[in-house]
């Protein structure tokens, strides 16, 4: 498998480039990080994000936390599961509670070099194992709140005054998730090259086509005539970005072959490498819904998952510092065995945090271990609300950002993963 | 066609706007058979009741489309065997079931029921091409044609213990010694009452219980049966249906269980809800959703007098414009109404393959939703500026037949305009509005369209030769491309 060791330009890592820019008191100064990336478009898109990009990874299904990091000193776990727990010798990096799954081995090089974190009993406040409403509860992340507006589109919004269209973005599925719902410009799209108006390889005619349009939408009452003006607006955004953002991965960097995570992190690492100001992106990997045959299905799932994210990391090159990637399901799933080898719908669960300011190389939890009296309904225990985990990385990583508009009433509880 | 086509006239006529708008939302596009049927039978309530009739309603082309598709008449065993041996994949069963249901929506003649049929099987949604359940999705998909107009519990008892159901949600492997929830979670949860309704965990597995006994042979010839052996037998208790459920054949409790269920009021809110949805706009009133579900339930789970209730509301002729197209509607739509029509499905650039790939790239593919609740009904879904840009694209391809798509019927120029010439630039952009968005041009559209050719609206054209391919692929592309050749 790839070697990430090669070339990747990790060692940006970690808190220097923001350390510098606090001592030197320009954190909170747009334009600064124009100057870094040389020359492309506004200062103001890159001011108070110091160019750091949240990665969120949502494993769609509920994927089962207990196989991605094996909880091997609990005897629960190997007598619930007999025919799909894990040996703790096939485990990697083990410690004496925790051992990630052997098909995580492309992403051990990481993990050794501190740059990748495994997070356990995450999830959120109250069971829910409806798959809808658990994925609605997390990307919305503010149940106080009737307002359907997600996350990441909060965090975009506490970012600039006046948030561009590539600030938060899905890549892969064109269909825009509820953590990326509200008032900011949001995207959702599989690539760039498919985000140009009808004959724009002809610019007088484009410009007509462009003129008539903007005519027919502007008087149209509706969300269709907003969208439409939108449409051209984000056509033109899209003009400016460098053709080589589809184009794939550079020499060297491979992604597993008929994989949507990868070609989805691929086209996400071609746009950060174009720097045209993303700051959060959301990328969708989805068949984690293991109700049969656990044991192979989970293991092709992580399989995929780890060789993807080791490309991608190499594919960002110098831009992996900048760079930080959180897996989040909608629930775990059950301790024990269904009667189909597989795992229906449980809680609490694992979350892997990976790249720029982690404090990797170990698994972080308040373990409420496998007991039947520490069990919920059957399921491991949430000692850890998610989003005090995404509050840890975006303090970290976004320093300027108000997180209490983030994530209204939450207390954060850091577990200590971040630089 | 030709002599008595609506295109012949320069201002080929259009319909009133109530049936205009009950057309467009009932039909997958507006296109000359569709005025024609309504004009001939009197009004868009008796073109409506003919339609709920569909049984007397001839459809040749609807009714031919599954033969263009050789491999969706392999029985569940045949189609296990030729992925076994290698031939084909899942995957290619899936994509013939999709490519099939695009060129049925296209050519069907029996519109209300098409479109009814999308509407259950977004609801009782199972993939197309999927592992466990492709050799017998097709035969799912002819349940859900069947009962698309008739009884709700009719439909509810033939899909969920369908063996492409049981091989989707794992009720295959849900016995007795092993009890698995997946189905008889969404059984609840999506398909009849919905979380609202506040069933609990033990629900949930009461759900399950009643559901075993039903195996098909997932990865092994797939033949389906009922085994006593596997099912459950005790008591079950599920949010007001209880039963002893004490013999091995729990069929007949599995019957009243789910008739129990399609009758429950919360079902008859959810069901309403998501047809209001569909048909009149994102947000329907409180009222409009009562007066649905109450048709239903009166008439037994009966949806031919919900549909009916639902037309006639003041809501529904006061929604005109509140609902965008979605991307597999919005492509089938314009194949409909430019008159591009498919005729069989040889060869990777068939039509009825392009269409796939069409709405795909726009943003939605047929039966490619990866999750059991089947795609987003609101139209905020289908209204982000990125979607908007890729129908603007693909409505040019299209109009131009720039992917030179072949095995279908695409009517020459000649066909398509006016026998009485010269006609003036904004004469032909009226005749294209009225052709494809079923609506007089008004001054903004014919400027835009001027304004897209730099040409004058008074540019006269001696005859169909004058009318350039370019000409008229630019007209009908820029008339597709105004808000309204979205909205439907």
């Amino acid at each position: 498998m790839t070697d990430v060791d090669d070339d990747c330009g990790c060692d940006e890592y970690g808190p220097s480039r923001r350390s510098i820019l606090k001592v030197a008191g320009l954190a909170a100064m747009a334009g600064v990080t124009t100057s870094m990336f040389g020359d492309v478009l506004t200062s103001t898109v890159y001011g108070a994000s110091e160019g750091n990009i949240l990665v969120v990874l949502s494993l769609r299904g509920g994927a089962d936390g207990l196989s991605m990091i094996v909880p091997h000193a609990e005897s629960a776990y190997y007598s619930a599961r007999p025919t799909t727990a894990i040996a703790r010798a096939r485990l990697q990096v083990p410690d004496g509670t925790f051992g990630l799954h052997p098909a995580f081995a492309p992403l051990v090089p990481m993990w050794q070099r501190g740059q990748m974190a495994g997070l356990h009993a995450i999830g959120l406040p109250a069971p829910n194992r409806s798959h809808f409403e658990a994925m609605e509860l997390v990307e919305d992340a503010d149940p106080g709140s009737s307002a359907r507006i997600g996350w990441i589109n909060r965090m975009i919004s506490g970012l600039a005054a006046s948030p561009d269209v590539f600030d938060g973005i899905q890549i892969g599925s064109t269909v825009t998730p509820t953590s990326l719902v509200g008032p900011s410009p949001s995207l959702a799209t599989g690539g760039f090259g498919d985000l140009m108006l009808p004959f724009h390889t002809d610019a007088t005619l484009k410009q007509r086509v462009a003129t008539s349009l903007e005519a027919q939408y502007s008087s149209h009452a509706g969300p269709l005539g907003e969208a439409g003006i939108n449409a051209l607006a984000l056509a033109a955004r899209a003009a400016q970005i460098d053709g080589s953002v589809d184009e794939g991965a550079p020499p060297g960097v491979t992604y597993p072959k008929y994989s949507a995570l990868g070609e989805a992190l691929g086209t996400t690492a071609g746009l950060i490498r174009a720097k045209v100001g993303v700051k959060a992106v959301a990328v969708d990997a989805g068949g984690w819904d293991h109700h049969v045959d656990l044991g192979w299905r989970v293991e092709n799932n992580i399989k995929e998952l780890a060789e993807c994210l080791a490309a991608f990391f190499l594919d960002l090159g110098a831009d992996a510092g900048r760079v930080t990637v959180v897996t989040l399901s909608e629930f775990g799933r059950r301790l024990t065995e269904n009667g189909s080898r597989g795992v229906d719908h449980g809680y609490g669960n694992a979350v892997l945090v990976l790249g720029a300011g982690v404090a990797g190389g170990t698994f972080y939890s308040r373990w409420p271990t496998l007991g039947s009296g520490q069990q919920i309904d059957g399921d491991l225990a949430v000692t850890t609300d998610y989003r005090s985990v995404l509050m840890e990385i975006l303090r970290a990583r976004f320093p300027t950002l108000d997180l209490s508009k983030v994530f209204p009433g939450v207390t954060s509880a850091p577990l200590g993963f971040m630089r | 066609m030709s002599t008595t086509r609506l295109s012949a006239s320069v201002s080929p006529k259009v319909l009133p706007a109530m049936h205009q708008h009950v057309a467009s939302r009932f039909t997958f596009g507006v296109d000359e058979t569709v005025v024609a049927d309504m004009l001939s039978v009197g009004g868009w309530q008796q073109w409506f009741e003919r339609q709920l009739a569909w049984s007397r309603l001839s459809d040749p082309h609807g009714a031919a489309a599954s033969s263009w598709f050789p491999l969706l008449a392999d029985s569940p065993s045949a189609a296990w065997g030729r992925v076994k041996r290698q031939e084909k994949s899942a995957w290619d069963f899936g994509f013939d079931l999709a490519s099939y249901t695009m060129a049925r929506k296209i050519v069907a003649r029996r519109q209300v029921q098409e479109v009814m049929a999308d509407f259950w099987s977004n609801l009782l949604y199972i993939p197309a091409g999927e592992d466990r359940s492709f050799p017998w999705r097709i035969s799912f998909d002819e349940v859900i044609r069947q009962h698309a107009l008739g009884r709700f519990r009719t439909l509810l008892r033939a899909a969920v213990v369908h063996p492409a159901m049981s091989g989707w949600l794992n009720n295959s492997s849900n016995t007795k010694n092993g009890i698995n929830e997946n189905l008889g979670r969404e059984l609840l949860e999506l398909y009849t009452v919905g979380r609202p309704a506040g069933y609990d965990e033990a629900d949930v597995k009461s759900s399950a219980r009643i559901l075993t006994g039903f195996k098909v042979k997932v990865f092994d010839g797939y033949d389906a049966s009922y085994e006593p052996n596997d099912h459950w037998v005790g008591p079950v208790s599920v949010l007001g249906f209880s039963h002893a459920n004490a013999d091995a054949d729990g069929r007949a409790v599995v019957a009243a269980y789910l008739d129990h269920l399609a009758r429950h009021p919360s079902t008859a809110t959810r069901i309403a809800r998501r047809l209001c949805t569909r048909f009149v706009s994102d947000t329907p009133s409180a009222g409009l959703v009562a007066a649905v579900a109450a048709a239903y339930l009166a008439a037994d789970t009966d949806i031919r007098p919900a549909l009916r209730v639902l037309v006639r509301h003041p809501e529904f002729a006061a929604s005109v414009g509140q609902k965008v197209r979605t991307p597999t509607e919005d492509v089938v739509n314009v194949a409909r109404v430019i008159g591009s029509v498919p005729r069989g499905a040889a060869g990777e650039g068939a039509l009825a393959r392009h269409v796939i790939w069409m709405s795909s790239t726009v943003g939605q593919q047929q039966f490619d939703w990866p999750r059991p609740d089947g795609f987003p009904e609101t139209s905020s879904t289908w209204t982000s500026p990125a979607r908007v840009i890729r129908s603007w694209n693909i409505h040019y391809a299209l109009a131009g037949n720039w992917w030179g798509s072949t095995d279908a019927a695409i009517p020459a120029r000649a066909d398509l305009l006016p026998t009485t010439w010269p006609i003036t630039l904004g004469q032909l952009v009226d005749h294209q509005s009225r052709m494809l968005l079923g609506r007089e041009a008004p001054e903004s559209l014919r400027r835009a369209v001027a304004e897209t050719l730099n040409l004058p609206e008074s540019r006269s054209f001696a005859n169909v030769a004058a009318v350039s391919d370019w000409t008229f692929t630019v007209v009908r592309g820029a008339v597709l491309n105004t808000p309204e050749g979205m909205l439907r």
